[in-house]
């Protein structure tokens, strides 16, 4: 059978040697499963689909960032491959805190299940983004909002969108431009929060009571 | 015709059977994979790295780095102990920046993909008694 390739070199797998690599590795993901239930390190999350379900029962807005703003709302030109914009209505919140916070993905026939937040402990998420018209929400409260607000003029942090054709890292990003339509508010409470259908959402969380389990969708 | 037709299959095959073979092929499949799936999760957000910014792109960027290091292993299979290792290191870093490492998934595939090129090796041409 092995006439053709008799001088061809073969190689196999030191599963032993394998085990050293692995073990070390196993414990160091253990090590940072533990940080990260222990809210000491934060991790990124960013998805969007049908696949991907987001829920938290209170989304609440923390500390306010250098423009004494917790909450911004504007819309944005998003670019297709071919160059067409796309409105689209991006929710930024600087600093948030959730509690029961649910997140799910189905990949046939299963679904992992990530929660968080549930003992105490709320999950903090930095620059939290939330393609808006994704949202369901049983109630949102704001205090000091302006609607209306010039989101141009904000510099501390400044906003961004995109500013070219292209899609994904190919497109270049630049700060808002003055006389931006937007709204803007110091404090923002959400209950029931739900990203529905195809929704976006992107932030680090710091994630407290993490558990992470085969079971249903959020 | 027809056997003209079987005998070339046979050789590219057989062919193939070489390649695959005389690199870690099993290693490199499992670590592209798990850098596949944890880029894939950033990638679906793509939308809102235009406002997110950095904490997106470098979930894509560790999926890329592992799925780069599977294709070196393929392909420079010599070099296989080092990029092993960093296949496992970059696999690490993705529980942080990926979500979750591609929902762990992925993080299991890289590191085990990762852990199989370090771990191989060539044996002696002649040793070879046709195993796997």
């Amino acid at each position: 059978m092995g006439a053709l390739h008799d001088d061809a070199p073969v190689g196999r797998t030191r599963w032993r040697r394998a085990g050293l690599v692995l073990a070390p590795a196993y414990l160091a993901v253990a090590g940072l499963g533990y940080l990260a239930w222990s809210g000491a390190v934060a991790v990124s999350f960013a998805v969007s689909g049908t696949a991907f379900t987001v829920t938290a029962t209170t989304l609440r807005s923390g500390a306010t960032d250098g423009n004494n703003m917790g909450f911004y709302q504007f819309g944005v030109a998003d670019f297709a491959g071919n160059g067409t914009p796309v409105p689209q209505i991006e929710s930024v919140i600087p600093n948030a805190q959730l509690t029961d916070l649910c997140q799910s993905v189905t990949v046939f026939p299963l679904t992992l299940r990530i929660t968080a937040g549930d003992a105490g402990t709320p999950v903090s998420a930095t620059n939290l983004v939330v393609d808006a018209t994704s949202l369901n929400a049983d109630s949102a409260t704001f205090q000091d909002i302006d609607i209306g607000q010039d989101l141009g003029q904000f510099t501390n942090p400044a906003l961004t969108e995109p500013t070219g054709r292209g899609s994904g890292p190919s497109v270049r990003t630049g700060n808002v431009p003055p006389g931006t339509f937007g709204q803007a508010a110091r404090t923002v409470t959400i209950s029931g929060l739900r990203q529905v259908a195809n929704g976006t959402s992107a932030s680090t969380f710091t994630l407290p009571h993490l558990s992470l389990a085969f079971g249903a969708a959020c | 015709m027809l056997s003209g037709v079987r005998r070339r299959g046979r050789a590219a095959l057989g062919a193939f059977r070489a390649w695959r073979r005389s690199r870690p092929f099993w290693a490199g499949l499992w670590t592209i994979l798990g850098g596949l799936l944890m880029a894939a999760g950033p990638l679906t957000a793509i939308k809102v790295i235009l406002v997110a910014g950095t904490t997106v792109l470098f979930g894509v960027l560790v999926g890329v780095l592992v799925l780069a290091m599977g294709i070196f292993l393929w392909f420079t299979p010599h070099l296989r102990q080092v990029v092993g290792i960093l296949a496992v290191l970059f696999s690490l870093v993705s529980l942080i920046t990926s979500d979750y490492g591609g929902f762990v998934v992925g993080l299991i595939l890289g590191t085990v993909g990762g852990a199989m090129g370090f771990a191989w090796s060539p044996v002696q041409p002649r040793a070879s008694e046709g195993t796997g």
